[in-house]
């Protein structure tokens, strides 16, 4: 403790105490202090004198710095405040645009999900019309012979007569009723002599050969048919045509071999036969031609 | 006298010719005003204690200018410019208000 009175305030006085009273610049104390010593002493009379004469200036001089320093302070923050209050304004502005655009876009997502789900819908819609169209499409083709097929059916070898009598030939119309025979038993697709029938193709004479298609075949005829091998034979010989056309082998002789088969292989019909020349694809959703393009091999 | 027609000559200067301050200057000037403030009322408290010595009040004023931004400087650099130039504006305030405590006992003798 006694060291301690040794000690200048500054060192044993707490912070704030020590700003509080050392508010006032030693310093002015100091030079006081000074100024009196000198005072006391003789022949310095001019040194008193300058404390209030012409240096006074400098102190005037100081306090203009400062007076520029505080208006200038004040006017850069009352500056600075405005551009701060533009700022703040037109960063306000564009919230409440973006914000705007905001809502608009999400009106815009909420219209377009809509439309969305609708045209799922729709996808849905047509990909079952597709579907069906295209069952449709692949059926029409198979029976009007657009394309080549292959499957189960039936093989039907039809040979003249073996005497060669002019009775015993097997005729167009024969061949015609097998065939019309064979589509009501239910084939699928028709083939003679690897010539493929269409809705287009005809069975006829021409001189004493029988053209199919306008080409023309000779004896052993082989007529194919695709179809249930199960019950391909038993309903021919059910329909008209058939039994027509059992009447007239069995009456002028000419051999019928008709035999099941497990895998038959059609052609499809020359291009020439599937072109459509003058059909144009009809409006109606009914119309049985289909878009040509699509069966253009 | 004098120093009162200095200081409204310097307002006046100030407010009409909007000097600009360099941009890299321009945080230090309050900090730099607030220490002003303390040097001119510890002059003014020395003017009435009779004491008043014009060096002395210059060199305070520009040291004190000089250290506050100073300090601010470096307390900016390390990232610790806020704190710091509470601090100072913290003692520089202790320091006006006693040496404005001192300033009123003289004027009005309470």
């Amino acid at each position: 403790m006694p060291e301690r009175d040794d000690l200048p305030p500054r060192v044993t006085l707490p912070l704030l105490d020590l700003v509080q009273r050392q508010a006032l610049d030693e310093d002015y104390l100091v030079a006081a202090e000074r100024r009196a010593q000198r005072a006391t002493e003789p022949g310095t009379h001019a040194d008193v004198r300058r404390g209030s004469g012409h240096p006074r200036r400098v102190a005037a001089v100081a306090v203009m710095v400062f007076g520029i320093m505080a208006s200038t302070a004040a006017v850069q923050t009352q500056r600075n405040a405005s551009v701060a209050d533009e700022g703040r304004a037109s960063l306000l502005a564009r919230i409440d645009g973006e914000s705007d655009r905001v809502a608009r876009l999400q009106e815009q997502i909420a219209d377009l999900r809509e439309a969305n789900a609708d045209s799922e819908q729709q996808v849905l819609a047509l990909s079952e019309q597709q579907q069906s169209l295209t069952a449709r499409l692949r059926r029409l083709q198979v029976r009007t012979g657009f394309v080549a097929v292959r499957g189960e059916g039936v093989r039907v070898i039809v040979t003249d007569e073996a005497t060669g009598t002019p009775d015993g030939a097997v005729k167009d119309e024969d061949l015609a009723l097998l065939v019309d025979g064979l589509w009501a038993a239910g084939a699928e697709a028709i083939s003679v002599n690897g010539q493929r029938l269409t809705a287009a193709s005809a069975i006829r004479v021409s001189g004493a050969a029988i053209e199919v298609n306008g080409v023309g075949i000779a004896s052993p005829y082989t007529v194919l048919a695709v179809g249930d091998k199960g019950s391909l034979q038993a309903n021919f010989y059910d329909t008209s045509s058939g039994l027509a056309f059992n009447d007239l082998s069995q009456r002028y002789g000419f051999e019928v071999d008709m035999q099941n088969e497990d895998e038959l292989s059609l052609p499809s019909a020359r291009p020439s036969m599937r072109v459509l020349r003058w059909a144009d694809e009809g409006s109606s959703q009914d119309g049985k031609p289909r878009k040509s393009e699509e069966v253009e091999p | 006298m004098i120093a009162v027609l200095g200081l409204a000559v310097g307002v006046l200067l100030g407010v009409f010719l909007e000097p600009d301050v360099p941009l890299g200057l321009e945080p230090y000037l309050p900090i730099a005003v607030v220490a002003a403030l303390d040097a001119v009322f510890g002059g003014m408290r020395a003017y009435l204690d009779g004491i008043f010595d014009d060096k002395v009040f210059v060199v305070s004023f520009v040291s004190n200018v000089v250290i506050a931004a100073g300090i601010v400087y470096v307390g900016d650099k390390l990232g610790v410019g806020g704190q710091l130039s509470t601090g100072v504006i913290v003692v520089l305030g202790i320091r006006i208000f006693s040496n404005v405590a001192a300033i009123r006992r003289h004027l009005f003798h309470a």
